[in-house]
């Protein structure tokens, strides 16, 4: 309905209210509405085999703390043979997941911003080298999602 | 420095939830999600699995400074805290340490945000 002005829209970049240094995140910016980003983005979790385990509406959560509180929608989501294998490999690490992948407004509704948990900094707390190289796959795997988001944008 | 406090207590599984859940109330924690291991891997994988649960806890104030500090800060919220049975009458309780686990964020103002969590959350398994 509105992609044609979608596609022109311009994207901002980040401003310095913003974090700039995010090592534990990969974050991308789209031009599209806050619902069709969710929904596309849990269509392409669900796609690569990523179970949502929880969801958490933080706008809901803090509303009455802050009144103006962006849209921001924290999901938690997992792939079940990883999780199975870390945590038969590392019986503690139910502690650093499942994975989060956050959807938020940016400065008016001006652009939505995914950012997913870079696990292969998030799981570095496990000492155990195999548990590196399950958070290297997942990473791969979702920061795909990220691209899958912009390939079906340009398809519409 | 380790990514988590803990404490085994020889009590049953679910008193220890039911424990975990006041003190982490008495800190200002609620319970925003809750995974049930042992039941998603037998559902999901058929695998037989003892009992474990991720419990998803945030304390309002402190997630409203968190990501008023590091606005992206929410690919780490909230923060877990599981119970597993290490045998029958053996339970163990094990918290994120968030001092830890977000030492890769170099931000001053979310230090100090994560340092008072860390204090509430060991405090939580020292009183367990």
């Amino acid at each position: 309905m509105e992609n044609g002005k979608e596609k022109t829209r311009e994207i901002p970049g980040q401003d310095y209210a913003e974090s700039q240094n995010t090592p534990y995140c990969i974050t991308r910016r789209y031009g599209q509405t806050f619902e069709q980003t969710v929904k596309k983005l849990k269509n392409g979790l669900e796609k690569l085999g990523f179970d949502i385990v929880g969801e958490f509406d933080v706008q809901q959560y803090l509303k009455s703390k802050i009144e103006k509180m962006p849209k921001h929608l924290i999901l938690l989501v997992c792939e079940k043979e990883t999780a199975s294998q870390l945590i038969t490999t590392d019986t503690q690490m139910g502690i650093l997941f499942p994975c989060n992948v956050t959807v938020k407004e940016v400065q008016d509704n001006s652009a939505i911003e995914i950012a997913i948990e870079d696990t292969d900094t998030t799981w570095a707390a496990s000492m155990k080298s195999e548990i590196q190289d399950i958070a290297k796959n997942t990473k791969a795997t979702l920061t795909k999602v990220l691209d899958n988001i912009e390939q079906s944008h340009f398809k519409l | 420095m380790n990514y988590y406090f803990n404490k085994t207590l020889n009590e049953d599984f679910k008193s220890v939830i039911e424990r975990v859940t006041e003190e982490l109330k008495n800190e200002g924690f609620g319970i925003l999600t809750e995974i049930d291991v042992k039941e998603t891997l037998k559902k999901k994988l058929d695998v037989d699995f003892k009992k474990y649960k991720i419990l998803g806890a945030c304390n309002p104030p402190y997630a409203h400074k968190a990501l008023e500090a590091e606005d992206k800060i929410g690919t780490m919220l909230p923060c877990n805290v599981i119970v597993q049975e290490i045998e029958e009458g053996t339970v163990e309780v094990a918290a994120v340490n968030p001092m830890a686990s977000m030492q890769a964020v170099e931000n001053e103002k979310l230090a100090e945000v994560a340092d008072e969590i860390t204090a509430k959350l060991e405090h939580v398994i020292e009183k367990l």
